[in-house]
Order: C-alpha cells, then structure tokens, then sequence
C-alpha cells in the first residue's frame, strides 16, 4: 500500500536580517542589512501509512510546526519533495484541504463571541458536508467528547479544555483522512490532558485517520505513538518505534537501591555515578553493558533491601540527546 | 444555492448575531454615523454660499458624488474595511494559517468575514442625498448602481493591494494611514484640482474609477463611451489585485508557534 504522506529532502529556510543591538544598531540597520539564513527544516525524509499515529518531537525550534505547515500547504517549502494523499499540498487544491485538518493548539478558529455549534456550521458549509453526514458526525464527536450540554455557549465563556475539546470538533467535522495535531493538549491541566489523549487515541481506532502529532508533553507521545521522529536544528535525528529510542541512544541504565542501614556516599559513587541520594533510597547511574557486573557488585559491598534495574526515562533520554550529553 | 453565497449568509449571521450582543456599542456606533453624515453635508452646502460652483462641478453634481461615494464608502465599510485593515495582523500573528488550510478561496474569506453592518447608516445616507438630487434633476437609478457597484469594485482593488503588501512589509502599521489618504482623496471630483496639485493626483489615477468618473458618466459630464473605460479599468485592477494576491501568498511566512 503506498504511503498516504511522502516526504523527500524536504527544506525550509527563511531569511532573516540579523540587527546589531543599540539604537546605532537600529540606525544602521535602516540603511544597510544583513541577512542569513535560518534552515527550519533541513533536508527531512520520512514516509507515513494509512492510520499511523506518529509523534514529532524536539525541542523549540527543532522544525517541528514548519514540517506540519508544509505538509498541510501553508508555506512553499524551499526545496525536496512532498505528497500527501497524492496531492502537492502547497499547491492548496481543495479536493485534498478537505481531506485533512489542521489543529493548533496556541490557534483557535472558533467565532469568539458565538456558541461553537456556529463556528460547526460554518465549517460544514466550507467543507460542503451533507447535512445527514454532519448531523451523523456531530453527534458522534459530541458523545465521544462529552459536551453536549455546552454546545451552546459562547466560546469565550468556555474554559481552555472545554474550547479545545470544540475546536476539535469543528476540525474534525469533514472527517478528514489526515489529521495534524500541534501541541493539541498545550495550556491544559492533567485531567484534561488525558482526555484528549483518550479521544485521539479512540479516533485513530475508530476512524484509521493518519495523525501526525506534535507535542511537548512525553506523556502524549508516549501514551498515543508507537513510531516517533525526532527532530532537532532541522534534521532528522530518529525515526522508528518509541523503545527502540532506548536501544539506540541509551547506553546507561539506572540501578535504583533500598539500604537496610546505612551507607556512605562516596563508597556508592565507585559503583557509578549518582544520579539521585535519598536515604535509604539511591540511584545509580551505569554504562549498559556493566549494569549486571555493577549489581552484583552493589549486592555484594552494601547492605541491600532491594535492587531495581531499569532503562533510563524516556524523557531523560530525548531531553539529552538534544543537549548533546552522555546519556542515562 | 452556491456554497460562497452560503458562506456568505452564515457570516452575515453571525456578525448579525455578534453585533446585536453589543448593542449599546451598536447604537453608539450608529449616532455617530448620523452625526458624521449631517457634518459632511454642512460643509458642502457651506462652500457652496460663497460659489455657485468648484470648477466644473455645481452644489447638485457635488451631491451627487458624494451621494455615490456614501453608497460605496458604506458598502466597503460594512463588509471590507475592517477585514483588510486587520489583515497585516493576521499575516503577523499567524493567523491566516488555519484559513489557508480550508478549501475556500482565502481573499474571499479575509476580504469578507467581520462586517460592520451599523455602517449601513451611511449606504442610507448616500440613498438620502441621492434622492434629494434625484428630486431636483432626475436620477437614472439603475445606472447609479452600476456605476456604484464598479466603483466599491475599484476602491476594494486598491485597497487590497495596499493591504497585500503586509505579506512583505511586518508591522504594516502604515495602512490605516493609507486608508485615511485615499478615502479623503476619492470623496472629491479629482478634476477640480488644478496646477502642481493635478499632477500629484495624476498619480492616484485608479482613484479616478472610484467615484469620480462614474459621477461624471451618470451626470452625463462625460460621454456614455467612458463607461467601457471605467469597467474595463476596474476588471484590469480586479484581475491585478488576484495575481498579487496569490504572489503574495507565496510570500507567506506564518508566525513561529
């Protein structure tokens, strides 16, 4: 089966002035300006299948929202190749913008001072949606998402999860084949969080949309995607299933001890280094390879109640490969 | 019903709905409009106690003008102004990304969809004067709105690519100025003017297709020939602005989220 979205060194790069600071800095700038060039996406390649869920993840900056933007047409990229359900999305035909959803979480389309069902209505006319498939649709979104009783209200006296619990609706009331999530759970406390992962996840299911997922929050990536790409200063650092990220760039694991008495800290930092020192609890930090040389050791030099061996966090892991750090 | 006029109808809706929420602003909005209307006219009855005409053009021709442009000047307001004067903060903010990801034309969209219909006092105003001259020299009423609906054509031609250049220009603070210049440059018979100051408007020359010519054809200053000139010059102003338009697009930067 082809890929329903191809990606082939895919660039962007924007020009930018660089300003001296100071107001000579600004005055000179008026007359005379030097530019540069920001490479927001570098040379990206990927493929995604019919219903895959995939993350993105990197840190601020890493190209992340650009990649989204190019996929859904909003900006010409500056070069590569790029085919979503066989279209060239810059090119903005309507026959595939009705085929995909563009939500942004720190963006909203809903009419502010109307009730959301309005803004539904607008989106059903823009989408040219049958009446019985938007009834059909809405209904099934607003069960799905619980809001029946507030369908009525003025957006602005909504609070943020219950607005973005509407803003999905009104993107998704075409029932687009594509879906670009950009941080869709941002602003949002725990509670609120988990439900809107529950309703991606249960989407995905139920309809086999293809979702691409941007997020800052590891418990989305981790809770929703099975395959995660990683992007950093543009480029693709990683792409494949979420344990395999462990595999390929954890090359520690944490040997997590409970001490029936007590113990000295210098003696432990001979083990590995220490990550965590909590009395009776510690945390030990050690090159993969020597983890079960150094558990015995630990068992056989210090008083152990009990010994856990573990992979490093996820979180940890992505958030060194970023800096660039040794990792576990 | 085609899906642009339902479109259309849905935002007409809303705005209604949305105006009607704020009705202290509404109605304060509207007295104002009144007052700005009655003002207009005391200055043009003012100027003309002293003259029996500025150049080619008497009290009732004058009128007549003014008339057409209220007519415009309140359609444009009602449906276009405020969109395009927010566009260069949409452009900057970003907030163009969702539309452009809808299969609906984007000009259509941004040009349309906040509408500031107690504007409407001023489209009735221009009906009022217009009935006033009609009753002193007889109006051809559907020539009038002819020439009326090419003339808020050219006025909306110019101002999106004045609006358009937001794409190239951040921070395009500079286009309500803009607004300001060619409003109070249009409201006039540019064809009064005379010397250095012609020459300056020779510049502005689309502005001619706003409200001037068409005043001058239905007033028959100027033969029936000119009324080819004045589509013909909108449809090439139309057919400019739309290829802009999609240029400008391409410049599209978004904003970083």
């Amino acid at each position: 089966m082809p890929p329903v979205i191809e990606v082939k060194n895919l660039k962007k790069y924007y020009k930018v002035h660089q300003k001296e600071p100071g107001l000579m800095g600004s005055i000179r700038s008026l007359f005379h300006r030097k530019y540069y060039d920001v490479k927001a996406v570098d040379g990206m390649s990927f493929e995604i299948g019919e219903g895959e869920l995939v993350g993105f993840i990197g840190p601020n900056g890493a190209g992340k929202t650009t990649t989204l933007k190019v996929l859904s047409g909003l900006l010409y990229p500056t070069s590569g190749f790029v085919s979503a359900l066989g279209y060239t999305p810059w090119d903005r035909k309507p026959a595939y913008q009705k085929q995909f959803s563009l939500v942004m979480g720190q963006k909203n389309q809903l009419w502010w001072d109307l009730p959301a069902i309005e803004s539904f209505i607008l989106n059903k006319e823009i989408y040219e949606v049958s009446d019985e498939r938007y009834k059909t649709t809405l209904d099934e979104l607003v069960t799905l998402l619980e809001v029946e009783d507030i369908l009525k209200v003025q957006v602005r006296k909504l609070s943020l999860g219950q607005r973005m619990k509407m803003e999905l609706i009104a993107a998704l009331i075409h029932s687009p084949k594509i879906l670009f999530l950009d941080e869709p759970t941002i602003g949002l406390d725990v509670v609120m969080q988990k439900k809107m992962r529950d309703f991606i996840k249960e989407y995905n299911r139920r309809f086999k949309a293809t979702i691409i997922l941007t997020s800052h929050y590891m418990d989305d990536v981790k809770e929703l995607c099975e395959r995660v790409i990683i992007i950093d200063h543009g480029k693709l650092l990683f792409d494949g299933k979420l344990d395999e990220i462990i595999k390929k760039f954890a090359n520690h694991k944490l040997l997590t001890a409970v001490f029936s008495k007590k113990v000295d800290r210098e003696d432990l930092a001979k083990i590995g280094e220490i990550k965590e020192f909590d009395p009776p609890k510690a945390v030990i930090s050690v090159p993969r390879a020597a983890a079960s040389t150094a558990a015995a050791a630990l068992l056989k030099n210090f008083p152990v109640a009990d010994l856990n061996i573990e992979e490093a966090q996820i979180e940890d892991i992505i958030r060194e490969v970023f800096t660039g750090k040794d990792l576990a | 019903m085609s899906k642009y006029l339902r479109i259309f109808i849905s935002l007409l809706k809303y705005n209604l709905i949305r105006e009607m929420e704020f009705r202290k602003n509404f109605y304060l909005r509207l007295i104002t409009q009144v007052f700005f209307v009655i003002l207009q006219l005391v200055i043009v009855s003012t100027f003309f106690s002293f003259t029996d005409s500025i150049g080619s053009w008497t009290k009732n021709e004058v009128l007549v003008l003014v008339g057409i442009f209220r007519l415009i000047e309140g359609a444009f307001h009602m449906f276009i102004h405020s969109n395009l004067l927010y566009l260069p903060e949409m452009v900057n903010s970003g907030e163009m990304d969702l539309l452009l990801s809808k299969p609906v034309s984007s000009l259509f969209f941004v040009s349309i969809k906040q509408h500031q219909l107690y504007e409407f006092s001023t489209f009735i105003s221009g009906i009022v004067i217009l009935l006033y001259t009609h009753l002193i020299t007889g109006l051809n009423w559907a020539f009038v709105a002819f020439v009326a609906i090419f003339g808020f054509l050219g006025l909306y031609t110019i101002m999106l690519f004045f609006a358009s250049l937001s794409f190239f220009i951040p921070r395009m603070t500079a286009l309500s100025s803009i607004w300001d210049v060619i409003s109070k440059t249009a409201r006039f018979p540019l064809d009064i003017f005379t010397g250095p100051s012609r020459f300056g408007l020779s510049l502005a020359t689309p502005l001619v297709l706003v409200v001037t010519l068409p005043s001058q054809i239905v007033l028959g200053k100027l033969s029936l020939l000119y009324l080819p000139l004045e589509v013909a010059g909108v449809l090439a102003l139309l057919v400019f602005t739309h290829q802009f338009w999609a240029f400008s697009l391409r410049h599209y930067s978004s904003a970083s989220s």
